[in-house]
């Protein structure tokens, strides 16, 4: 998120309303209600000049840094404490 | 945020989406108290861009979820993981989608594990004294090994009851020995009115 919080204008609202409208969103607890659930997660973080971009591993316990469809191995080490951390 | 910049990052993303087959995606909406930004639009505006109409991906369904400082979150991870203020940048967006990511399992499928996890471990749960092995069967010596749960129920009843009586019983001998000993009287009130 950027630093300085700007608020929309009336076109800019009503911009997001028709996005939002486009778009197959759910709500949090909807996922919980499906069944099966989804194997593969993706996480999206829009930043200003990257996207950064996470996926779930199979059993859906840990998230993992991805970069162009492959693995960061040199966040090895965060991802190494939450995979024991979900394994306890 | 330029378009022709925006769309080179949404056809590389569309690739993952089809080579990984994802089905779901989670993505990181950015309120400040409940309200929608700048920074909301151009995400819901990135987000179309990747999920364009032509374009078959196998997302079914969109999460929003609510991010908050995950990015001051992330450098801070960077921080203790002892990475270079150069390659920050490149990792930054990455940790906190991580973060975003982590925090929706953590919420979507811990949760629910959880509430299973309390069902299996309840002590609670009747179980079988019949049942050969279990710790009921063990502590009960007096238990029958043929008898059904509902005869130990109704055995257990009535020596309740039978030990509520006796109770009884003995009460009314102390109420009864009691007033032997006070006098003929009942009550301390009729007790005046003979004297």
């Amino acid at each position: 998120m950027s630093s300085t919080f700007q608020r929309l204008n009336p076109h800019q609202a009503r911009l997001v309303a028709l996005l939002k409208r486009a778009l197959p969103l759910r709500s949090r607890d909807a996922f919980r209600a499906l069944h099966p659930q989804p194997q593969r997660l993706m996480a999206l973080d829009v930043g200003d000049a990257f996207v950064g971009m996470a996926m779930s591993d199979k059993w859906q316990r840990v998230a993992l840094p991805f970069k162009d469809g492959q693995l960061r191995r040199d966040l090895v080490s965060t991802v190494e404490s939450k995979a024991c951390w979900s394994c306890r | 945020m330029s378009v022709t910049h925006a769309c080179a990052r949404a056809d590389r993303i569309r690739d993952v989406v089809v080579q990984k087959n994802v089905e779901a995606a989670v993505v990181g909406y950015p309120m400040f108290n409940g309200l929608e930004g700048v920074q909301c639009l151009h995400t819901l505006e990135f987000l179309y861009e990747v999920m364009r109409p032509p374009v078959s991906l196998p997302i079914t369904s969109v999460y929003l979820c609510d991010e908050l400082f995950t990015t001051q979150q992330a450098k801070r991870n960077l921080d203790a993981m002892n990475i270079s203020e150069k390659n920050r940048r490149d990792h930054l967006d990455h940790e906190a989608a991580v973060l975003i990511l982590q925090d929706y399992i953590d919420y979507v499928v811990f949760a629910s594990n959880e509430k299973r996890f309390v069902e299996l471990f309840d002590e609670k749960k009747p179980v079988d004294p019949n049942k050969r092995g279990s710790k009921f069967y063990k502590k009960q010596k007096g238990l029958r090994i043929n008898e059904s749960v509902q005869q130990h129920a109704e055995r257990l009843a009535q020596a309740q009851a039978q030990s509520q009586q006796e109770a009884e019983v003995i009460d009314q001998q102390q109420v009864d020995q009691h007033q032997t000993e006070m006098g003929t009287a009942d009550t301390p009130v009729e007790k005046a009115a003979e004297l």
